[in-house]
């Protein structure tokens, strides 16, 4: 497998599997550049500060019992973990996992959309410790 | 350790029915679980939130 068009993403909330709502995620992997150029130095140089972590899902809302509303609401302000997959089959090299431990969901827009849209939300998790899986 | 019964069909890895522990689910947030209906708490009747809320 090279190159995907993404059609099957696995996307885990809280445990919860919301895929089939999901429409698209992005996970964003920051690592702080603290510049350490000093006198005598021609380039500037950096290392690594604070790693900063965060993702962003947007789901088709759906108020059924223990759906999306039902799940996402008790979460913002707390912590919890998220697992995102390009594809449903087994972890892999080719099909890695990403799992954001103690990330901080921040928002959450239970209504959001005009008249004629269908209606959906977005979620923005900050911080929290990324772990990529191969296998 | 608490147990907890698996209601609703969405939980990762577990059916409906299956009885599962905090360590079933690393990570997770159980009391939001339960207020969404995933999870009800063994020896209270096992009944969610959703449950209670039919009710």
């Amino acid at each position: 497998m090279a190159q995907i068009v993404l059609k099957d993403v696995t996307v885990t909330i809280n445990s919860v599997d919301l895929s089939s709502r999901a429409t698209n995620v992005v996970i964003n992997y920051e690592q702080e550049a603290v510049e350490t150029t000093a006198f005598g130095d021609q380039n500037r140089k950096f290392t690594n500060g604070l790693g900063n972590i965060s993702a962003t899902v947007t789901l088709n809302q759906d108020f059924a019992a223990s759906n999306v509303e039902a799940t996402v609401f008790p979460l913002v302000g707390t912590t919890t973990t998220v697992v995102f997959k390009p594809l449903s089959s087994a972890v892999a090299a080719t099909n890695p996992s990403y799992t954001i431990a103690s990330t901080y969901l921040a928002s959450h827009t239970p209504i959001n959309g005009a008249v004629g849209e269908l209606a959906t939300t977005e979620l923005n998790f900050q911080g929290g410790t990324l772990t990529k899986a191969t296998s | 350790m608490a147990q907890y019964k698996v209601t609703s069909d969405l939980l990762a890895g577990h059916k409906s029915g299956d009885v599962v522990t905090e360590q079933d689910l690393p990570g997770a947030n159980i009391e939001a679980l339960i207020e969404a209906g995933h999870l009800g708490v063994i020896g209270k009747g096992n009944t969610s939130k959703a449950d209670k809320d039919k009710e």
